[in-house]
């Protein structure tokens, strides 16, 4: 087998936070009365990934995701353990590291607001030294790949949320970077836009031979995209394996949403599932993986419906049965 | 090196070229602080004449030697003003919301990228009007002048930058270790009064902290003694050694509050 691209070995990352007591009183009495805490934010993780994987990174809020993205950049210094990223210690920042990797969050952004995107991109250019011929080359792909084209000459502030992060994309992969963390890259845009992102990673992965570690929130994100799924949960990895593991697993209930033309009583909705949220004309049922197809399909002859749609377990659904799963054998 | 410095320099010029973009993207911005910059200017012209007209001379400084030193504040200020006020401001909120994340990824000095992202031309006329006061001062005081006094101005200017901008961003850096500095971008500015005034201004300990700890009357000070053929050894070396010791140190605290910010103290 290759050499693994990412390594860690029981990386640790714990943070001194301190705690106030509520009220006037207890800002006063912090002036003096520090009551310090540590936060595990990541306790005693391990993993490798190899060349060309894309590896889905997921956990609930506060499980320790960014922190450990954060380390493999270089940004945090690890409390303990051994870390390494294409053979380098992230931490030492060498230039020569930082032009094979790229950490796209997807709430910050590095666009110059008021003016055309190309202008960051050729900044960038500069800044990680490109030469001509493969910055051209690259950007040709890349604007391919996101269909931007017309929109990379106008003011970033002008363009929609789902067009700045293309191009935010576009501005982070430049340099062609060989292994890239990608933390929230979907959040907050549109089902479209997600799916136009997800299809972008993928040609990027093939076309780049790129190593991948995401994190979302979406399943419909990791299932897609990601073969591997690291979970963790508290800063502890709890599971690292096949994604269809988990799903066949921990994921045994599909959502049905329904949008009704016609009144219904509750009762005739639950024989065909768990009833979760019924405020007519909207209803969202969970049903057996397996027959959701044939649940939906025989919704539709039963009553008028003007919407149905199938959807995968929010994300934090599945872990918090993993997480259960895990206690009772534990 | 060759490259490094060739793209180092390619980046200082890129951002001056972005930055002018931007300036054409909002003219109207632009005017508008351009005339409060020149009011400023010709107001603190007008003031310091009026103070000298009235007697004659300051702390041994005739109305010649201090038009050449209010001159050369001028050249400074509208510089300092022009570039670090807008940078360490930057500075200072990707310290707080975060953007230095992205800065420290990049492969390159991150206190260099810092340094250079951002500025703001609306100095620009100031800096020309310090330096025709300046040229005209000259002719008519019938100050002699030199190949040699021009290239020491010119040294001593760059050193008053260079100590500005330590000692700014030394200040600005504090950031990193305190949860909301509001307004801590004002504290340097807001010693520009000193740094004004010819340094015999200062007596006893007052002077002992202007002109030797924290050196601000020297700013102008300096190079404009050169040009009126006052300047004393003793002084421009203490001055450029503390310059460079104070950039040294600039550099020493950025690299230190970078690995607080990373978290190595836990
Ligand atoms: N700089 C910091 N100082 C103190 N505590 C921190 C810091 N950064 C993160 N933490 C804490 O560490 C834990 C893990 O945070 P992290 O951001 O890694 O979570 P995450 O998995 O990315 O969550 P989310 O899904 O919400 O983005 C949290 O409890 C958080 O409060
Ligand atoms: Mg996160």
């Amino acid at each position: 087998m290759a050499q693994p691209v990412i390594s860690l070995h029981h990386l640790k990352k714990y943070f001194k936070v301190y705690r106030k007591k509520p009220g006037l009183l207890g800002s006063i009495q912090s002036l003096w009365d520090r009551q310090y805490e540590e936060v595990k934010a990541v306790d005693d993780i391990s993993f490798e990934i190899y060349p060309g994987e894309i590896v889905g990174f997921i956990g609930q809020n506060g499980a320790g995701k960014t922190t450990t993205l954060k380390v493999l950049s270089g940004l945090l210094y690890p409390t303990s353990g051994d870390v390494s990223v294409l053979g380098f210690n992230p931490w030492d920042r060498k230039a020569e590291f930082q032009k094979q990797f790229a950490l796209v969050m997807g709430q910050k952004n590095q666009l110059w607001w008021d003016l055309p995107a190309m202008e960051s991109f050729l900044l960038n250019k500069a800044i990680y030294e490109v030469p001509d011929d493969k910055f051209q080359k690259t950007l040709d792909i890349l604007m391919d790949l996101l269909d931007v084209r017309d929109i990379v000459n106008i003011q970033v502030r002008k363009l929609s949320l789902g067009q700045r992060m293309k191009c935010e994309l576009i501005a982070a992969l430049l340099h062609s970077p060989k292994v890239l963390f990608l933390d929230e890259p979907t959040i907050g845009l549109d089902v479209v836009m997600q799916k136009v992102l997800r299809d972008f990673i993928k040609a990027y992965n093939e076309e780049f031979k790129a190593t991948i570690i995401l994190t979302s929130h979406y399943m419909g994100d990791v299932k897609e995209l990601c073969k591997r799924a690291i979970v963790i949960d508290h800063g502890k990895k709890i599971f690292d394996g096949e994604l269809q593991e988990i799903i066949d697993r921990f994921a045994r209930n599909k959502i049905l949403s329904l949008t009704l033309n016609d009144p219904v009583k509750q009762s005739q909705l639950e024989k065909f599932g768990t009833v979760k949220e019924f405020d007519y004309p909207k209803a969202t049922l969970l049903v057996p993986r397996g027959r959701a197809a044939k649940i939906a399909g025989e919704l539709l002859t039963r009553f008028s419906l003007a919407d149905v749609n199938i959807e995968e377990p929010t994300i934090d659904a599945i872990i918090r049965e993993l997480f259960l799963s895990e206690k009772k054998t534990a | 090196m060759k490259n490094t410095i060739r793209k180092y320099w390619s980046l200082f010029w890129k951002f001056r070229k972005l930055r002018l973009m931007l300036l054409l993207e909002y003219r109207g911005n632009f005017w508008f602080w351009t005339f409060v910059s020149i009011m400023w200017t010709i107001f603190n012209f007008f003031f310091f004449d009026l103070i000298i007209g009235a007697r004659g001379s300051i702390a041994g400084w005739n109305r010649t030697e201090m038009y050449v030193l209010l001159s050369t504040f001028t050249m400074i200020d509208a510089l300092t003003w022009s570039f670090f006020y807008h940078v360490m401001q930057e500075y200072i909120s990707s310290i707080f919301d975060g953007r230095m994340t992205l800065t420290l990824t990049r492969p390159i000095n991150p206190q260099y990228l810092l340094s250079i992202q951002t500025n703001s031309y609306t100095n620009v006329p100031r800096f020309l009007i310090g330096l025709t006061m300046m040229v005209i001062t000259l002719r008519n005081g019938a100050i002699p002048i030199t190949v040699w006094s021009v290239l020491g101005f010119v040294l001593f200017y760059c050193v008053s930058i260079l100590f500005v901008y330590s000692i700014w961003f030394i200040v600005a850096t504090f950031a990193f270790w305190v949860d909301r500095l509001d307004n801590i971008n004002e504290l340097v500015p807001s010693t520009r009064r000193v740094w004004q005034a010819p340094k015999e201004v200062y007596t006893g300990i007052v002077s002992v902290i202007f002109t030797v700890v924290l050196p601000f009357a020297l700013i102008s000070s300096q190079p404009s003694e050169i040009l009126l053929g006052k300047a004393s050894p003793y002084w421009l070396i203490y001055y450029t050694a503390l310059t460079f010791f104070l950039f040294y140190l600039s550099t020493v605290f950025f690299r230190f509050s970078v690995r607080k910010y990373s978290g190595t103290a836990n």
